[in-house]
């Protein structure tokens, strides 16, 4: 036999009409506003950002704050925000004439930003001079920067994928992976402004780590929530 | 898919004309879509009108202007996961009655093609298909019995196109060599 006709003939089916019960739930469909992904997107950089500094604030800022040049302060900032609208981007903005978002960008942002915050830790972020530290102290400050940081993307994370929760693929790991990291991302921006811990493995481990184990626990546990349902 | 997207924007509207139209247009695909997943008619019918029922619930989600269509099948293959689950867990096995597609038709009711293969052969894919892995199994129903590209099948599954295109190459190889020891073995 021919597979291939086979396969098609497969695809032959007739429906049947539709059930009591779905006539009735669609009977006299109220009008209803549908989703404006870039409304979105623009309401949850609105809410997040003012999150992270009022967190930041609330934490104490960096008590450097008139040493350090304002440029680079800014610059960094900037770096660490655009790490956190891109992911948005990718997974809240689907292609034009799609519901779902594109697969390749949001699996690239997923890989892309963690990778990228950690070259921003390492490198930029922290060319600060670092205290000098024993090693306990390095390790409880990079934990509690990482706690910290992962304490801002908890919202933004919660929040987008509220909004997602009806238009996401069948495998999603990857959009929570990337919403973990935005997450993270804006946690890093948030410990920009209020810690003055400086050093590449502080900044690295830390600051950017908040990216790439949000990316994680997103990646897990939107999987764990697909599953479970 | 431009008739899709009109109807799904006056069904969001509020106009119940329009999601009968966008059911008959819609509901054959994702049957035989669900048939190939759940390989038993009376519970991929099932699926299909809960379907229309979560579409109907998350229709706010939908956006305007989009062909609803790989969202609609991405809504599918989640509830016929979700009512696998919810079997599996009740430990109730639906009972395969290995119930065979019907052969289409047009709105006006007649024959809409005429199918050259016996119903023991497509239960005979229908069975292969079964035994396939999962990610194979549904990346080649959606390409090869589907009809869809390769980057909608990657939308809907959430993969990059690389990914679908090798599962799908690898499916349909194992179906073939499947159907071939069965063919051997008769």
């Amino acid at each position: 036999m021919n597979l291939d006709s086979v396969l098609e003939a497969v695809s032959s089916v007739r429906a049947p009409p539709p059930s009591a019960a779905l006539v009735a739930a669609v009977h006299h469909p109220v009008a209803v506003r549908t989703r404006v992904p870039s409304r979105e997107i623009a309401a949850l950089v609105a809410m997040s950002v003012p999150l992270a500094f009022l967190h930041a604030y609330s934490n104490g800022l960096r008590t450097d704050l008139g040493r350090v040049s304002p440029a680079w302060l800014v610059a960094v900032g900037c770096a660490w925000l655009l790490a956190f609208v891109a992911p948005l981007v990718a997974v809240m903005l689907p292609a034009r004439g799609s519901v779902i978002a594109d697969p390749s960008r949001v699996l690239g942002s997923a890989a892309l930003v963690p990778a990228f915050v950690v070259v921003l830790g390492i490198t930029v972020a922290g060319s600060v001079q670092a205290p000098n530290l024993t090693n306990a102290d390095e390790v409880s400050g990079i934990v509690r920067c990482l706690v910290s940081g992962l304490e801002v993307a908890a919202m933004p994370f919660i929040v987008a994928f509220l909004a997602l929760r009806r238009a996401m693929p069948v495998d999603a790991r990857a959009m929570g992976a990337a919403l973990g990291g935005a997450g993270g991302a804006l946690g890093g921006f948030a410990l920009h402004l209020q810690c003055e811990a400086g050093g590449a493995v502080h900044t690295g481990f830390g600051h950017a780590g908040a990216a790439v184990v949000g990316a994680v626990i997103g990646y897990l546990l939107v999987g764990y929530l697909q599953r479970s349902r | 898919m431009v008739r899709h997207a009109e109807l799904m924007v006056d069904y969001c509207a509020g106009n119940e004309a329009a999601f009968r139209e966008l059911y008959a247009l819609a509901a054959p695909r994702l049957l035989a879509y669900l048939i190939c997943l759940a390989r038993d008619r009376s519970t991929a019918e099932e699926i299909l009108q809960q379907t229309f029922i979560k579409l109907h619930q998350s229709r706010a989600a939908y956006v305007r202007g989009a062909d609803p269509m790989p969202w609609l099948y991405t809504i599918a293959h989640r509830t016929f996961l979700d009512e696998a689950r919810r079997r599996k867990r009740s430990r109730v096995e639906p009972a395969r009655t290995d119930e065979l597609p019907e052969i289409a038709v047009s709105f006006d009711g007649g024959a809409a093609n005429e199918d050259p293969y016996s119903a023991e052969q497509i239960a005979e894919v229908l069975a292969a298909l079964d035994r396939l892995p999962d990610n194979q199994r549904d990346a080649l129903v959606l390409t090869k019995i589907q009809g869809k590209s390769i980057a909608e099948a990657a939308t809907i599954l959430g993969t990059t196109p690389g990914a679908i295109k090798l599962r799908a190459h690898r499916g349909y190889v194992t179906l073939r060599e499947l159907l071939r020891s069965t063919e051997d073995e008769r």
